[in-house]
């Protein structure tokens, strides 16, 4: 195939490519970019205006969250049976205790 | 301002709004190519494109012809209208934004075959590079020489002439001998 042959052919497949392309009418498309219709223009605009939004909520969030809570304020999730006091016996701190020395060598 | 015109000026003092009537058709398909073929997309390009040219955001310097100018201004206004594309994609704006579908209108057999081979040149000019689909386009639909599609593409003459080269390359060796009539 020659150039001018490639050329031909080209030119009838960018003709072919566009024979349903059917442009909107000049005068609806016109009008609409004279009033300023640009599309979805609106939502763009809003892009920023939603940023600047979530921005100042964080900031204002960031100055009302209170002092943490201590971890001794948890409350506890340990769960202790209603009839656990009949195994507490007399004297039972000393055998859940380990004994310590102090400085006098006798027994606390 | 010194030799450049006001759009807005020279649409009082010249026929500019129907020279783009005149262009409007070639306009569109060229829309059409700098949206690879989305029609939504070429649409919303194009009156972005005028409605720069009313507001004077796209001035007429007076040295290119008109259809030179214009295409150049739809070209980057398709650009910008990509970028804005990507961004809105990478915002998840698509999840809220619901395109319509193209209807299929039953075909008869003629008509379906010839729109499918319609689709594989156009899937086929989709997939070449940006800058070549547009100097093919330029230079065999819009009929303009490689000096002026160069011009409208905002590149020197050399790299268009290796864009032509390279996309008349690719699309002919895409498309084999099958689309040959």
């Amino acid at each position: 195939m020659n150039d001018q042959d490639q050329e031909k052919r080209l030119r009838a497949l960018l003709d072919e490519a566009h024979r349903a392309d059917r442009p909107p009418a000049f005068r609806r498309t016109w009008e609409a970019a004279r009033v300023g219709n640009r599309p979805r223009r609106a939502l763009w605009m809003a892009v920023p205006a939603l940023a600047a939004v979530a921005l100042l909520l964080v900031w204002t969030a960031r100055f009302q969250v209170g002092p943490t809570r201590p971890s001794e304020q948890i409350p506890s999730l340990e769960w202790n049976g209603p009839l656990d006091f009949l195994l507490q016996t007399p004297g039972s701190e000393l055998l859940n205790t380990v004994p310590t020395f102090n400085a006098a060598r006798s027994l606390p | 301002m010194t030799n450049r015109v006001r759009a807005w000026d020279f649409l009082k003092h010249s026929a500019l709004e129907e020279e783009l009537e005149q262009l409007h058709p070639a306009s569109f398909a060229w829309a059409m190519a700098c949206c690879r073929w989305s029609r939504p997309d070429a649409e919303e390009v194009l009156q972005a494109a005028y409605f720069k040219v009313l507001n004077a955001q796209a001035l007429y310097g007076g040295r290119a012809t008109v259809r030179t100018w214009l295409f150049g201004v739809i070209r980057n206004t398709a650009a910008d209208h990509r970028r804005r594309r990507l961004l809105e994609a990478v915002l998840v704006h698509r999840w809220f934004v619901r395109r319509e579908a193209p209807a299929i209108a039953p075909a008869a057999d003629e008509l379906l075959a010839r729109e499918q081979r319609r689709t594989r040149i156009v899937d086929a000019l989709r997939r070449l590079a940006r800058r070549q689909r547009e100097v093919l386009e330029l230079v065999f639909y819009q009929g303009m020489t490689i000096e002026q599609s160069a011009e409208v593409m905002g590149v020197s003459i050399g790299s268009a002439r290796v864009h032509y080269d390279r996309g008349k390359r690719r699309i002919l060796e895409r498309l084999g001998e099958e689309e040959i009539e």
